[in-house]
């Protein structure tokens, strides 16, 4: 029985070490970290209301160079600078990415 | 350097210095926003309006926008005709439309940013005027400011201009497509950190907030504006998060689960270590723990209860636990059922640890971003991808049991009676969050004793006026007469606010009447809304949660100096209860 919890256990830590390695950095690795320390800041919360407000003026034409490096500023997370940059190079954000942030603004809904 | 009779200081400098003593308008006005200059108003309405406000409460002048007396003697001239309230309206519509086009035109990019092109802005003649008497007659000290009739009508005029330009500010896009302002605001809030929407106004200054309730009772400061709040930068961080998505109807439900049902009194402990460094024994601190639920049963037992409660409505927006319900670990559990299923979780936490000290701290957590969201993705989130991040709050006041409440709770096998025994729990930097989510929801939590203990938190929780407060406790039965249902009748009362309280089932039978002795109510929950009153929601036997039914109605709220909002105000309502 030890055994096979053991290779369970073995086969869980693969999974996931592999899948940080496939999927590269996203919510997923800042969720990891996140949980072995046990408590969370409010960091990734804070960055995604930086995002939407970004997402809002890009949207509206608003976006000047200058705005827009006093927003980068304001993010606090690698995951947060990441998607920045992500969107304002008009890259499309990950999926899981894009999931998370149509909730807090629908200037992200597709 | 020459010796002589020292100078006499004539009446006009005594005058003057004592003036200097006390302090000017022109000094608040300056540390506010320095240099201010009268031929220079502020183009952008929540720092003109943080300027007058700030006079305002410092001096009080506000009280005279009511004529609120008569008598033998002739009643002092009201300072505003009868078509005040048309005028400010007009004036604030006329800003706004002038700040929207001048960011229209001059700002974007590869023009100008935000904050450069709003000094283009075509400020109405009103607005400029009112601004250079208040900085022509700023010379006068703080004291007798209030009594400069002049003085006060501009700095009113002021505060109501601003308040009609800044319509729907922080709450999502109420401006309506292509509402550069509404843009403009979040831009600002998140360059202060979501504690204020000014842009030259420092937020370590003065800090102005959205707002969702007048205070149709008494006269203060918060009676004279529907949409900006004044939030003097005290110790409490606001924080204000404005979620334009997903969309909420008109009615919601809440699952309430008043875990945990059963509480042991060996559950608190006295905690030894900590308490050893601290003099002499006439207090002691405590712990509650209990024994963690297996992960498989805690799933179970919370997807059996969501799924109940889904057979009676159609659609759940929030679970909600009180405080000290989850473990961390059963946290992450209920998290992923409420993301899988689409629904807010709040709760509060017994193991939590502060992120500075790593000393442990009461705290609660809420999940709002499991909402399903507008977009293509509409469904859900896919545990498997992604977990949003949830929003972490700290308990600002420590819960004390003295011998009172010992008794009450059935306690004193465990914690010693005689002396006072205050809750471990870190306090350390206190804020409290605003979310405005769904169109028209505003809400706050507070956990126990915040909400009786409203030093230092009111000020900011008044002047915003959430449209829900939650208050996850660790409390005896929420009856009417008790001290959760005064609080939350001064928070109906002023600022307006609609407030649910929420115990465990556990506590909550724990607690002896005072009078009879007896324990075992099952009075979980109260509600309160200015529209309709008090309501104590009681747990049916056998039951192990209960959902309760929220409406939404709209009134109209006024200024005190007469605006209307045109029946803008939204009071969510008590609309049913279902046992589960």
């Amino acid at each position: 029985m030890a055994e096979v919890t053991g290779r369970i256990r073995k086969f869980l830590f693969f999974q996931e070490f592999f899948s940080s390695r496939l999927y590269g950095i996203g919510v997923l690795d800042f969720q990891r970290n996140w949980s072995t320390i046990r408590f969370m800041s409010n960091e990734q919360f804070d960055d995604m209301a930086v995002l939407s407000t970004f997402a809002r003026l890009r949207d509206e034409g608003l976006l000047n160079a200058s705005d827009l490096e006093a927003l980068r500023e304001q993010l606090k997370t690698s995951w947060g600078r990441k998607v920045f940059n992500a969107l304002r190079n008009n890259t499309a954000p990950k999926p899981e990415d894009q999931r998370l942030l149509e909730r807090f603004s629908t200037a992200f809904a597709a | 350097m020459a010796k002589g009779r020292p100078k006499r200081t004539s009446m006009l400098d005594r005058t003057s210095e004592q003036k200097q003593r006390q302090g000017t308008v022109q000094e608040l006005i300056e540390f506010v926003l320095p240099g201010a200059r009268a031929d220079q108003c502020p183009a952008w309405p929540p720092d003109v309006f943080a300027v007058a406000a700030t006079v305002m409460k410092r001096n009080g002048a506000y009280v005279q926008c009511v004529v609120t007396g008569v008598g033998s003697s002739p009643a002092p001239e009201p300072l505003f005709e009868s078509g005040w309230p048309r005028q400010a309206t007009d004036v604030g519509e006329a800003w706004r439309k002038s700040v929207n086009e001048t960011l229209k035109t001059f700002a974007g990019a590869g023009k100008l940013s935000i904050g450069d092109a709003l000094k283009k802005t075509n400020i109405p003649g009103a607005v400029r005027d009112a601004w250079r008497i208040v900085c022509d007659l700023a010379s006068i000290s703080l004291e007798t400011s209030a009594r400069d009739r002049t003085l006060i009508r501009a700095l009113i005029q002021l505060s109501s201009y601003a308040d009609e330009a800044s319509y729907g500010i922080g709450l999502g896009k109420l401006g309506g497509a292509g509402d550069r302002f509404g843009s403009s605001a979040t831009l600002f809030l998140q360059v202060n950190g979501r504690r204020s929407f000014c842009h030259l106004v420092n937020h370590q200054k003065a800090r102005v907030l959205g707002k969702k309730h007048t205070p149709q009772q008494g006269l203060t400061l918060r009676s004279l504006t529907h949409h900006l709040s004044l939030c003097m930068p005290w110790e409490v961080e606001p924080q204000w998060y404005d979620l334009d998505a997903p969309r909420l109807d008109d009615v919601l439900n809440f699952l309430l689960l008043p875990w945990p049902l059963e509480i042991n009194a060996r559950d608190f402990q006295c905690v030894d270590d900590v308490a050893e460094g601290l003099g002499p024994r006439d207090h002691r601190l405590f712990k509650y723990e209990r024994p963690p639920i297996k992960a498989a049963e805690f799933r179970r037992r919370l997807s059996a209860a969501i799924d109940l409660a889904v057979t009676r409505v159609s659609q759940l927006h929030a679970v909600v636990l009180p405080e000290l319900a989850l473990t961390v670990e059963e946290w992450k559990l209920a998290e992923r059922i409420a993301i899988d299923r689409g629904v807010m979780l709040i709760s509060g936490l017994i193991d939590d640890v502060d992120d500075s000290s790593r000393l442990p701290v009461n705290s609660c957590r809420i999940q709002m971003m499991s909402l399903p969201s507008a977009g293509k993705h509409a469904s859900k989130l896919s545990t498997a991808h992604a977990r949003p991040p949830a929003y972490r709050q700290a308990k600002h006041h420590r819960w004390c049991l003295d011998r009172s409440q010992v008794l009450q709770y059935d306690l004193g096998g465990q914690l010693p009676a005689a002396l006072r025994c205050w809750e471990n729990s870190h306090i350390g930097r206190r804020g409290i969050f605003f979310a405005h989510l769904g169109g028209w929801l505003t809400f706050s939590v507070l956990i126990c004793e915040d909400l009786a203990r409203q030093d230092p938190i009111a000020d900011v929780l008044r002047s915003v006026g959430p449209n829900l407060v939650m208050a996850l406790l660790m409390d005896g039965p929420q009856l009417a007469a008790r001290w959760p249902a005064r609080y939350a009748s001064v928070l109906a009362d002023d600022p307006g606010t609609s407030v649910l309280t929420l115990t465990s089932l556990g506590m909550c039978r724990r607690s002896k009447d005072s009078g009879t002795g007896k324990a075992g109510s099952r009075t979980i929950a109260l509600w309160k809304d200015k529209l309709y009153g008090t309501r104590e929601i009681e747990l049916a036997q056998g039951s192990v949660g209960c959902v309760l039914s929220l409406g939404r109605e709209r009134r109209e709220e006024f200024t005190a100096d007469g605006r209307g909002d045109g029946k803008n105000t939204e009071v969510p309502v008590f609309s049913g209860v279902f046992q589960l």
